[in-house]
């Protein structure tokens, strides 16, 4: 799934360049919805990258005050702001990362529109939770926006190859005059 | 569109020492010291939180400004400028201050003046970011700058002129190298005014007309002599070449970005880059480590050394960073540049052997390398670009003061999707510099089938943007963003 999006990805990229009009969703890195927040007993940082469709939401658990209890659970619920839906719990997997311990979720968002997140944190210890808000990113970028964002580029690309073709020619002339 | 002047045989060049403000401020004798207090002052303020701050990396200076602002504020400036940060350089700080107290009289040890040392430590550098994970560890990144602090000071205090910069600096040889594609350089405005000179005070610096012997501002320490001086290579933009020449006839002058790349003049200070192997290798460990360091931050890393670690049966990181250390600094280059210098051979007019002819082309990969290095170092700058905002609240608040508020962990930067598609374009852009250099080098070189001497290289160039495609459409893991370092 993930590989399909990357190829559509070079392939939205090719394809707006020569003018055509299909355009493909992005994958993107993870941004904060925020970081070390006290939820209960832990610091607690969430990170998401919330496409519409598959969006991704990192839990990010600090061991610095406390160890983590063993049997600690996240869980993250997600529900439209409008509340036009009820609210979708998932479960987050943990990740052993390099001096992190990281939880991962894959959620569902089926419109662009504003969600408000739950993130449950569930032990035989005790239970926290925390909300917060995420707009759910548009399925991809419009044409003009990577026209806009691309153009420059392509701009620079030329003027470049211009100048270093004709400084080319023109030291190659002088070799041979 | 770029005019040329014929005479000169140069593009019509801004000089940015003619720009108001901003030329009266660099041509300033004290500019520099000016420009380096606010870092130096910052860059203590980073030792210092490192040490003794949040363990945490995205709450900490030294990891936050060291990996995530840093890095991307010097790729940018090395794009649309020139090695400004060499100029801007903290280490130098300290090192000219105490060059007023300590005057070292020895020269460093012939077998040592080349870039070899250098890409050794460039090399390190490398491996201890991934080895002990500096991007998380505020502490590490702080020793890391001390450091270079204290490698300077030693060095530099040993050892006459600039000795640290040229021979030994790990991230002077990125900027030497980076600056090659840069749109400016420091370069002498008239050739005619320096052929009439007799003191030649850019090179031996300017001396008291009362006393002969005693130079009242050094000229380049980095033995480059202005007029003979080709390109960014090994050039600081310390400006004391501007500060010397009693003409007024140095500038920093725009130029055709990553030209200086195709000519094969001899350089002032630098020799014959096609002589120069080791300016070779620190192109060569400079583009295939762009692409290892961005490789590092995406998910696929963790499955290829879990895999490595089964195959060895080791439980330790070390024996398979090096392994992968090695192949993609040696084993990678080594077989891909061998390959495309013995294509070259084979179709090529020239009787040369295999390693002077990758060494003449390597230097065509430096654009493509730059654009990898851009790429990741803008992802995470642009990204996290106003996270310095809560992490200094946060230090100040640490220190018990509210005089700058709450942090605000909300200040990220830039919608990742947005700048993903810069990535593609400064890998984009690499690619056709790449494509242009090594086209040019082989039309320069080869006057009877340039095309079939291209093809290799541009082949080479290609796989390699490929793969810096790849990585980028990667899945990253946390590390690539705030909350640590790719
Ligand atoms: S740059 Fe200035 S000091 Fe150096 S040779 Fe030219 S005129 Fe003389
Ligand atoms: S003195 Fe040397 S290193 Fe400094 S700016 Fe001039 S040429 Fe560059």
């Amino acid at each position: 799934m993930m590989r399909l999006r990357h190829a559509s990805l070079i392939h939205t990229l090719l394809v707006v360049l020569i003018f055509v009009s299909t355009t493909r969703a992005h994958e993107g890195p993870p941004y904060p919805l925020f970081v070390d927040q006290f939820v209960g007993s832990y610091s607690v940082s969430v990170w998401t990258d919330p496409d519409v469709g598959d969006a991704l939401f990192y839990v990010i658990l600090s061991e610095q005050h406390q160890p983590l209890p063993l049997d600690l659970r996240v869980q993250i619920g997600v529900q439209p702001v409008s509340g036009r839906l009820p609210e979708a719990f998932y479960p987050a997997e943990r990740e052993n990362l390099p001096k992190q311990v990281q939880y991962k979720a894959q959620v569902h968002f089926d419109a662009a529109e504003h969600w408000r997140v739950r993130v449950r944190l569930e032990s035989a210890s005790g239970n926290a939770e925390t909300t917060a808000t995420v707009a759910a990113t548009p399925p991809g970028y419009g044409r003009w926006d990577l026209l806009v964002y691309l153009v420059p580029f392509l701009a620079v690309g030329i003027v470049w190859g211009v100048a270093m073709v004709r400084r080319f020619r023109q030291r190659t002339g002088d070799k041979h005059a | 569109m770029l005019q040329l002047d014929l005479k000169t045989n140069k593009a019509a060049s801004i000089d940015l020492l003619r720009l108001p403000l901003l030329g009266g401020l660099l041509k300033w004798r004290h500019a520099r010291t000016l420009l380096q207090i606010p870092l130096f002052v910052i860059a203590v303020a980073m030792i210092l939180h490192g040490l003794f701050g949040p363990v945490l990396a995205p709450r900490n200076l030294a990891t936050t400004l060291t990996w995530i602002h840093f890095r991307g504020a010097l790729v940018m400036v090395l794009l649309f400028a020139g090695n400004f940060f060499c100029l801007t350089c903290p280490f130098m700080l300290l090192r000219n201050l105490t060059r007023k107290f300590v005057h070292p009289v020895r020269n460093w040890p012939r077998r040592l003046r080349n870039k070899w040392f250098s890409i050794s430590l460039f090399v390190v550098v490398l491996f201890v970011y991934e080895w002990f994970d500096l991007w998380a560890s505020p502490w590490w990144t702080a020793w890391l700058i001390v450091m270079f602090f204290a490698g300077a000071l030693v060095i530099d205090s040993i050892f006459k002129h600039a000795t640290f910069c040229k021979f030994v600096c790990p991230i002077g040889q990125f900027n030497f190298v980076a600056a090659t594609v840069s749109p400016f350089e420091v370069a002498v405005r008239d050739h005619d005014v320096c052929t009439q000179c007799r003191t030649k005070d850019c090179i031996r610096g300017a001396r008291a007309p009362e006393a002969p012997l005693v130079v009242i501002q050094r000229g380049c320490e980095l033995a480059l002599f202005q007029p003979r001086k080709v390109g960014n290579l090994d050039c600081t933009f310390c400006l004391d070449c501007v500060q010397a020449c009693p003409y007024d006839n140095v500038g920093i002058m725009s130029r055709l970005p990553a030209e200086e790349l195709v000519r094969d003049p001899l350089r002032s200070g630098v020799g014959v880059l096609s002589r120069r192997k080791d300016l070779s290798a620190l192109v060569v460990v400079f583009a295939f480590g762009a692409l290892l360091n961005a490789f590092a931050m995406v998910s696929p890393v963790y499955v290829l050394e879990q895999r490595l670690a089964n195959l060895f049966a080791v439980t330790t990181e070390l024996p398979v960073l090096a392994f992968i250390f090695a192949l993609f600094l040696i084993a990678e280059p080594v077989l891909l540049l061998g390959i495309a210098a013995w294509i070259t051979r084979s179709v090529s007019s020239k009787q040369r052997s295999l390693v002077s002819t990758a060494a003449r082309y390597a230097y065509a990969l430096v654009p493509l390398g730059f654009g990898i290095w851009l790429a990741h170092y803008s992802f995470h700058f642009l990204t996290g670009v106003f996270t310095f905002i809560p992490v200094t609240q946060a230090a100040v608040a640490e220190l018990g003061s509210a005089i700058v508020g709450q942090p605000r962990w909300g200040l990220t930067g830039m919608a990742p999707n947005v700048v993903q598609l810069f990535e593609f374009g400064f890998i984009a852009l690499g690619l056709l510099g790449s494509l242009l250099v090594s086209y040019s080098i082989a039309a320069t070189e080869e006057l009877v089938h340039p095309v079939r001497v291209f093809v290799p290289w541009a082949a080479l160039s290609l796989l390699l943007a490929a793969a810096a495609f790849w990585v980028l459409l990667q899945p990253m893991e946390m590390r690539g963003v705030v909350l640590g370092s790719g």
